[in-house]
């Protein structure tokens, strides 16, 4: 009566379905792409040659961007700490007044970033912007053109890439359990001997996690010196495009590589980091922190001051885009504050199928890149920690590929793999196509899809799944009433981030869009190059909508999370 | 009903379990004890069918099962941390084995409401079963493995989430329960008394192998090895010194030397006179080194022979004894355990 393990069983299809359509994913849009850069550069006349690089090594303009890239880099890792710690410091551990609008400015970075916001920031800072004229007729020793090259990108690197300290270290900080703080305080402490032995050191391995990626962010930069560098500062990624759009496709693939590389090695060193793990709590039951009151009054003057300064550095642009965008286009690059308003440029933008599209576009290419890259890394990850061999553990590595790889590598990949018709996709050649933009952008977010959900898998209770299988639920079953309802508010959270990322992507969008999906990113840059009023409107009511649109969508995901919270 | 045949798991190089062999009965409350990693929770999961054995075969009603899936297996299955569908309410939970089943939504509600009843939580049904308490959450955990009628219920350490009060009060009807519906019962936990108290029988487990498959009271009693003398109960080791003693005492003694001895800490009994003592037991001279009190019984510490044994006896305000107070020691040669030295 013994018992036999059927070999094929047609009850188990749809897993092998599955299973055949993931490897066709990952051979077509996540190893070919990387290993047709590879050949590319390496092999380009069919042999193996170096020629390429010492191209590029003997080209100035290329070894000063390489050089650019990493100076801005280590010079934003220190700005945005000083101005991202301080926003800590100011919205969780000091008692300051007006607290909630200062949380809520120094968030913009959140709904509004990338090229939204280098757009947005030229408006204001620009030579004809508002606030550059409001400085020129306080300071007139300033130049009107102060936001150009070096400098402008500097600035916008340094109050816009906050956002990882608002996620990181923020977190850290509301974790500092508030008796380690009476603790100190019992012992004599004062609150600034507090926050530099207590707080900072609890704070440490959020800011480092937050620095390095951070670094990672200023050195791909694109949008930003694209823009704002002028002829003089040219970055990497900004020279790559310019490269590619002269179809020198072997050395803008070699500068990619090189940024690869070295964003490779940085992700080594963080994930180090990650590793030597947080402090964590040793108390069994953590009181909450409570804010201290700083007891030195011209400090607490001085310290409310500068945090107010930061509050009008950021909600500025912002206003000046909303209050500009219902202005008449004729005094959009004349007037320093409007005082006629329209909902003219709204109609234009949503009546005109022109100037629709990019919108439409935008939202459509976002709404795919979350479908597939959420379905794709769901589906690995169930895999991954099902299958205990080494397959697994191989699936999990090269769905990482894209992570290491920055964003306009992945696209150089696309561009050498896809240029041509390739029998992996039904001899169709998927440059210049529509397809070529939503598949570049799934691939671009699925790691974080991947990461994000093996870790809500990971927190899931393995005898879950084995109560359902011993009520003899099958495994499909088991998942679908399981283990998906409760992956779901990981999911939305995914979905909402990618949504949001996506709906003004520029690095990639700007190596391969084309008549079919020029999306919000391309339309918004060009709009930033031009003079002409009318375009520069449209512009303002892009940025508009997309604040919009990402703020809603953030506040739809949280509310429907905690909702689903509270009824637990 | 359940039999495990020279069952082996391992994990990579390390064995689990090995040349297991278990018989249990229809009806039967059967016990898996032993410290942590010995090996009885992988034995209950092989049972499940969560993880495949490397050797051997299981069978379920005279059924090879090695092969099959838990789902094929028809058993049911509550766990240390009750694994309920955090997103479900109580009568959904419960409901899930039928809902698998399709069942009709009359035969569920029917179902529900009589094992929801059963084990006391049908005032709950429309809860989260996060809104339940650490006890309730238990009593769903056994209404969802119990409504399907399986042939098996399978436990893994259900009550140690539990506090100490709850814990004891839950396995008496963990008990009454399991007698009334007759159900074979698997059962695993790291607590001896439990283990001694809920089982019809025991098997201990050590380092992956049974140590003795016993009654409670043969487990405790007469254990075959010595690590099951030291795991269930409490003993005093006895020295050479102590037994020689005790030979000199008593002319008949058999007792050994070159053994390691034990005897449990109430075989012992303290007398302040030789002519209280009862006969055919042995008495010997010792003094009384510390007192702990613990409300119904004392323990005492007492020095004998160069021996520090540990006495335990139900509080009787008659007959105290004090610090530096010497007593008589009565013991009977037959409660002393010896077993062969390990080389």
């Amino acid at each position: 009566m013994k018992a036999q393990k059927p070999s094929f069983q047609p009850k188990r299809l749809p897993v092998y379905l599955i299973g055949l359509i993931l490897i066709w994913f990952i051979v077509t849009f996540l190893l070919t792409p990387t290993l047709s850069m590879l050949y590319k550069v390496f092999f380009g006349k069919g042999t193996f040659s170096l020629d390429v690089v010492r191209r590029l090594f003997s080209s100035n303009r290329a070894m000063r961007s390489l050089f650019n890239s990493f100076t801005m880099a280590f010079i934003t890792v220190i700005t945005v700490n000083l101005v991202g710690v301080f926003q800590i410091v100011v919205t969780e551990f000091f008692e300051i007044k007006f607290t909630p609008a200062l949380r809520l400015a120094f968030l913009t970075p959140l709904i509004y970033s990338s090229v939204s916001l280098v757009t947005g920031y030229k408006f204001v800072y620009g030579s004809r912007g508002t606030l550059t004229r409001i400085l020129v007729t306080l300071f007139p020793a300033i130049d009107p053109y102060w936001f150009m090259g070096f400098s402008a990108v500097l600035f916008v690197h340094t109050f816009s890439m906050t956002s990882y300290h608002i996620i990181f270290v923020r977190n850290a900080m509301r974790q500092v359990d508030n008796s380690t703080i009476e603790a100190a305080r019992a012992l004599g402490a004062n609150t600034f001997q507090i926050f530099i032995k207590i707080a900072m050191p609890m704070l440490k391995p959020a800011i480092y996690a937050a620095t390095l990626m951070l670094f990672l962010m200023a050195l791909s930069s694109n949008a930003a010196p694209f823009i704002l560098g002028g002829k003089d500062f040219e970055m990497i990624n900004s020279l790559i495009q310019v490269l590619n759009s002269i179809r020198r496709v072997d050395m803008a693939a070699l500068l990619s590589l090189i940024l690869g590389f070295a964003s490779f090695i940085l992700l080594l060193v963080f994930r180090s980091v990650e590793r030597k793990g947080q402090y964590s709590s040793l108390s069994t039951t953590p009181t909450a922190f409570k804010k201290l009151k700083i007891r030195n009054k011209p400090m607490n003057v001085f310290i409310h001051l500068l945090a107010y300064i930061l509050f009008f550095v950021y909600m500025a642009p912002v206003l000046m885009i909303v209050l500009f965008s219902f202005a008449p286009s004729k005094v959009v690059l004349t007037e320093i504050f409007p005082t006629q308003f329209t909902l003219k440029n709204y109609i234009d933008v949503l009546t005109n199928p022109v100037y629709f599209s990019p919108l439409r576009n935008s939202i459509l290419l976002a709404f795919l890149s979350v479908i597939g890259s959420v379905a794709v890394a769901l589906v690995s990850v169930i895999i991954i920690s099902k299958s205990k061999s080494k397959l697994g553990t191989l699936l999990e590595f090269v769905l990482f590929i894209p992570w290491v790889i920055p964003a306009s590598m992945l696209a150089m990949g696309l561009i050498s793999a896809f240029s041509t018709p390739t029998p992996l996709l039904a001899n169709r050649i998927l440059l210049g196509s529509f397809w070529i933009l939503p598949i570049g952008y799934m691939i671009f977010r699925l790691p974080f899809a991947v990461r994000m959900l093996s870790a809500a898998l990971l927190g899931i209770n393995e005898n879950l799944e084995e109560a359902a299988r011993s009520m003899g639920a099958g495994i499909i079953y088991t998942y679908r009433r399981i283990i998906l309802p409760m992956l779901r508010p990981t999911i939305l959270s995914i979905s909402a981030l990618t949504f949001n990322a996506m709906l003004a992507e520029y690095t990639m969008s700007a190596l391969l869009y084309n008549i079919n999906n020029k999306p919000l990113g391309i339309a918004l840059s060009d709009g930033a190059m031009s003079n002409e009023p009318e375009q520069t409107a449209r512009v303002l009511v892009y940025i508009v909508i997309l604040m919009a649109i990402s703020l809603v969508t953030i506040l739809i995901s949280n509310h429907l999370n905690s909702k689903e919270a509270k009824s637990r | 009903m359940i039999k495990l045949h020279d069952l082996e798991v391992t994990y990579g190089q390390f064995v689990a379990v090995k040349n297991l062999n278990i018989h249990v009965e229809k009806g039967e409350f059967f016990t898996m004890l032993g410290p942590s990693g010995c090996g009885k929770t992988t034995t209950l999961r092989a049972i499940a069918g969560f993880i495949q054995p490397s050797k051997g075969t299981i069978y379920l009603n005279n059924r090879d099962v090695t092969l099959l899936k838990p789902e094929e297996r028809n058993f049911g299955i509550v766990f240390q941390n009750y694994a309920l569908f955090p997103h479900m309410t109580v009568y959904e939970n419960i409901a899930f084995g039928l809902r698998v089943r399709r069942e009709k939504n009359k035969v569920v509600q029917e179902k529900v409401e009589k094992y929801a009843e059963m084990v006391g939580v049908e005032a709950h049904l429309q809860k989260r079963v996060t809104a339940l308490s650490g006890g309730q959450q238990q009593r769903v955990a056994i209404a969802r493995a119990l409504i399907l009628e399986p042939e098996i219920l399978l436990m893994d350490e259900p009550l140690s989430n539990l506090d100490a009060k709850l814990r004891i009060a839950m396995r008496e009807e963990l008990r009454r329960l399991q007698h009334s519906l007759g159900i074979t019962t698997v059962y695993v936990t790291h607590d001896q008394e439990e283990a001694l108290i809920i089982s019809d029988r025991i098997a201990v487990f050590e380092n992956g192998v049974i140590e003795q498959i016993g009654k409670p009271e043969e487990i405790y009693s007469s254990p075959q090895t010595e690590s099951v003398c030291r795991f269930v109960g409490e003993s005093n080791t006895l020295t050479d010194e102590f037994i020689i003693t005790l030979k000199q005492a008593h002319e008949g003694c058999n007792l050994e030397l070159g053994y390691t001895s034990y005897i449990r800490k109430e075989r012992i009994k303290l007398i302040k006179k030789l002519t209280q003592k009862a006969p055919d037991t042995i008495a010997v001279k010792g003094s009384v080194a510390h007192v702990t009190y613990s409300g119904m019984s004392v323990t005492y510490r007492v020095m004998s022979s160069g021996s520090a044994l540990e006495v335990v006896m139900l509080d009787n305000q008659n007959t105290q004894f004090t610090v530096g107070e010497e007593v008589i020691l009565e013991l009977d040669p037959k409660h002393i355990l010896q077993f062969r030295r390990r080389v």
